[in-house]
């Protein structure tokens, strides 16, 4: 029950806090392919791995893979 | 009329709310992708190099792609890379009697091979636990392999759904163990010490996704990895770095739908990085993603800016023979330097193919860093460009 | 599915021949999941167990808890349980059933009885489901969001007269032209009573003309109210326009299911609505301003 409550109050802080309630027939617009978080996912995979090897900062993504001897 | 009444719709549209959680299970098409990439660095500055060598690395990329589901909840996304490379690497570089950078490039050029296997099953979990779990859990495995160096890495990741798919969390845990064993160890004291000595990571993110309104979308997250281990460069002189590297990231990235002819996006990234070798870097990615239909082809147009500048780490330095007994290293990666990059993404889908040209321009240099901007010249700062050919087909 | 089901979909997007297949792949998967006429459907699964601990998955435990809402909302006159009337009521030879008959049906009806925790069910021994007020507006639903999943912005998907409006078509110059969606005269199968424009979102019809028998001078039709056994008579259709093709069908049904007191349920839900009694008067409800 108190679970219930916390989200419940949860949910009412969200949508005060400039969130608008969306339904689930609204999200046409979010569901486009041109939303997408990382695009198409060979392009990200190198993307990924050239920044990683040519700069001296990475990560921030979600898990990781592994790493290379790459100069 | 009872007062409960009113609210039927309202109750009724409630229990109806959850309805997509079915929608969006695990997805149901095989894909089958092959890309292929060649990546090409410009020359070193031919007047600061010592040996004369100015080609620098030319690389053949062939990637794979097969997803497919596995049984009801459960989806696969598998890939396969190998890459070719030939040319030189940046060996060293020093500040000499002129006080100018002179670069000392690695003699002969490199022929090497690196293969690359990422296998990543999914579970898709909608309304488990008497309708109250929506979300996913998966692994992710991944080796790659060269003739110098292996690294195998494992990681789990996993979402959650909350307030009726408002709010998403993310949150990933993964390991890589890394073994070096350099070409021709027994030609340097750095190459032979780094010989069969490891370099292990850990890292964890914990991000959250949160629907704005009906048109746009934001995702922050916080991710932390500890390296351990042989993390200095064995092909690089005087290079003796700390066996210990934490990092942080704060990244957001934000979505905003436009309603411009077959539907745009507004795509902004940024992530702050911070370690404790003295690094800090801020990266900004701008994207402008526009579908086109045109029966029967659909179009998708993705133009892209890329800004990234970093602060030095404090042991980077130009000095020909620092003391043995300090941190030290002449790697242009670790020094104070900007970049800037654009490029184009293009895709054409023909019902079940698609086929793509992506174009990238990547530019560094030390003045590009902006603040933080130093007398030090970084002639090993490589530019390169990336042209890649696609083509994937979904069943 | 008996009914002809269609989508009419934009010719002109790409890709769209796959995304229809699939559309329809996931109408089907839900028609034999939910059907009576299927041995191996979940549902007949449901009635075979009934009397024991039935296991069932998400998605049939989200429908149930909707048929629970929609029984609580309309004090127990939708219920997903009353098909056991159809045994006793023989609309192909037009006869009532006698007091007895109706007598040893109606004790078997009540959704109250089912038990649902942890995706394990229980339903009394007598009982029966079937999701026909349900299912196929569930389903139309379900097609609608796929199309949308792959970018479809206009269209329709229409199960039998069960609508979802994925939205309005564009005209060159960007405005949004509703669909002029007819309802069926309750008593003229082939001509429209009226064309209301619709943007997106679910319209469902009910009404007295799809099964029934008329005898002793007045119209017995297969909706059927739980608590008395007999066929509704207020209304000869109600259509309700609602976000979703599922809300619009349980809607019009509770509406055919209450009588007279319809209107007045409907008006305070603030939907549009358009009702049609037995004597083919026309009430047309739209929402008032926000309070």
């Amino acid at each position: 029950m108190n679970h219930k409550l916390t989200i419940t109050l949860l949910t009412a802080l969200l949508l005060t806090s400039g969130c608008t309630a969306v339904k689930p027939w609204e999200r046409g617009n979010l569901a486009s392919d041109v939303m997408s978080w990382q695009g198409d996912a060979l392009k990200a995979s190198l993307d990924n791995h050239v920044h990683f090897s040519k700069e001296g900062s990475s990560g921030g993504g979600q898990a990781a893979g592994g790493g290379c001897g790459c100069n | 009329m009872s007062k409960s009444t009113r609210n039927s719709l309202a109750a009724l549209a409630a229990a109806a709310a959850t309805m997509p959680a079915f929608g969006e299970a695990a997805p149901t098409e095989q894909v089958a992708a092959y890309r292929f990439s060649q990546y090409n660095e410009a020359d070193a500055p031919l007047e600061r190099t010592q040996t004369g060598v100015t080609e620098r690395y030319s690389i053949d990329i062939h990637q794979f792609r097969y997803s497919r589901p596995l049984a009801d909840d459960w989806y696969l996304n598998s890939e396969f890379q190998y890459e070719t490379l030939s040319g030189a690497s940046p060996m060293h570089t020093y500040e000499n009697a002129d006080g100018r950078s002179a670069l000392v490039m690695s003699g002969a050029s490199i022929d090497e091979t690196r293969y690359d296997l990422k296998v990543a099953p999914k579970r898709y979990f909608s309304g488990a636990m008497n309708g109250q779990i929506d979300g996913t859990l998966g692994g992710l495995a991944a080796i790659s392999i060269e003739n110098d160096y292996r690294s195998l890495a494992l990681g789990v990741d996993g979402s959650l759904e909350l307030f009726n798919k408002h709010t998403t969390l993310n949150g990933s845990l993964s390991m890589s163990l890394d073994e070096l064993s350099p070409t021709d160890a027994d030609i340097s004291a750095d190459r032979s010490r780094a010989d069969g000595r490891g370099k292990r990571s850990v890292s964890l993110y914990e991000g959250i996704t949160q629907i704005i309104d009906k048109n746009r979308v934001i995702q922050v997250g916080l991710g932390y990895t500890r390296l351990s281990g042989y993390l200095s460069d064995p092909y690089r002189w005087e290079d003796r770095r700390p066996g210990q590297r934490d990092q942080l990231t704060v990244t957001a990235q934000y979505r905003q739908f436009m309603p411009l002819w077959g539907g745009a996006a507004i795509h902004g990234d940024y992530r702050y990085y911070s370690d404790n070798w003295g690094i800090r870097s801020h990266t900004l990615t701008a994207r402008w993603a526009q579908n086109l239909n045109m029966a029967p082809f659909s179009f998708q147009l993705t133009p892209m800016l890329r800004y990234y500048r970093q602060t030095a780490a404090e042991f980077y330095s130009l000095e020909f023979s620092p003391p043995q007994d300090q941190y030290n290293s002449s790697d242009y990666r670790l020094s104070s330097y900007g970049a800037f990059a654009y490029g184009l993404e293009s895709r054409a889908r023909y019902y079940n193919w698609t086929l793509s040209i992506d174009w990238q321009q990547y530019f560094s240099g030390e003045n590009f860093a902006l603040v933080q901007s130093t007398d030090d010249e970084t002639p090993a700062l490589v530019d390169y460009s990336i042209i890649s050919l696609g083509i994937e087909y979904k069943y | 599915m008996a009914s002809p089901c269609k989508f009419l979909l934009p010719a002109t997007f790409a890709g769209v021949q796959d995304i229809a297949r699939s559309m329809e792949a996931e109408v089907r998967r839900i028609e034999q999941k939910y059907s009576r006429y299927r041995d191996d459907s979940v549902l007949s699964n449901i009635n075979r167990n009934a009397g024991q601990p039935t296991t069932i998955d998400d998605e049939t435990a989200w429908l149930l808890n909707y048929a629970s809402v929609c029984f609580s909302q309309s004090d127990g006159l939708f219920d997903i349980s009353s098909g056991v009337l159809r045994s006793v009521w023989n609309f192909r030879d037009g006869r009532c059933p006698s007091a007895e008959q109706l007598h040893s049906v109606l004790p078997r009806i009540g959704f109250a009885a089912l038990q649902c925790h942890n995706n394990q069910l229980h339903m009394p021994a007598t009982m029966e489901l079937d999701f026909g007020g349900i299912g196929k507006e569930y389903a139309a639903d379900a097609a609608a969001n796929i199309a949308r999943q792959h970018g479809i912005a206009w269209g329709v998907v229409d199960l039998g007269g069960d609508l979802h409006i994925i939205g309005p078509r564009l005209s060159d110059n960007g405005e949004a032209i509703p669909w002029m969606l007819g309802v069926r005269h309750p008593r003229e199968a082939q001509s429209a009573f009226a064309s209301l424009p619709v943007y997106s979102g679910g319209m469902a019809t009910s009404g007295d003309y799809e099964r029934y028998f008329e005898a002793n001078g007045r119209r017995y039709c297969h909706i059927l109210n739980p608590h008395t056994g007999y066929p509704v008579e207020h209304w000869a259709s109600v259509t309700v326009l609602a976000p979703s093709c599922l809300l619009a069908g349980s809607l019009s049904t509770i509406s055919m299911l209450k009588g007279a007191a319809a209107s007045d349920w409907l008006r305070q839900q603030q939907l549009h609505a358009l009702l049609i009694d037995t004597a083919m008067q026309a009430q047309a409800l739209r929402p008032t301003a926000e309070q």
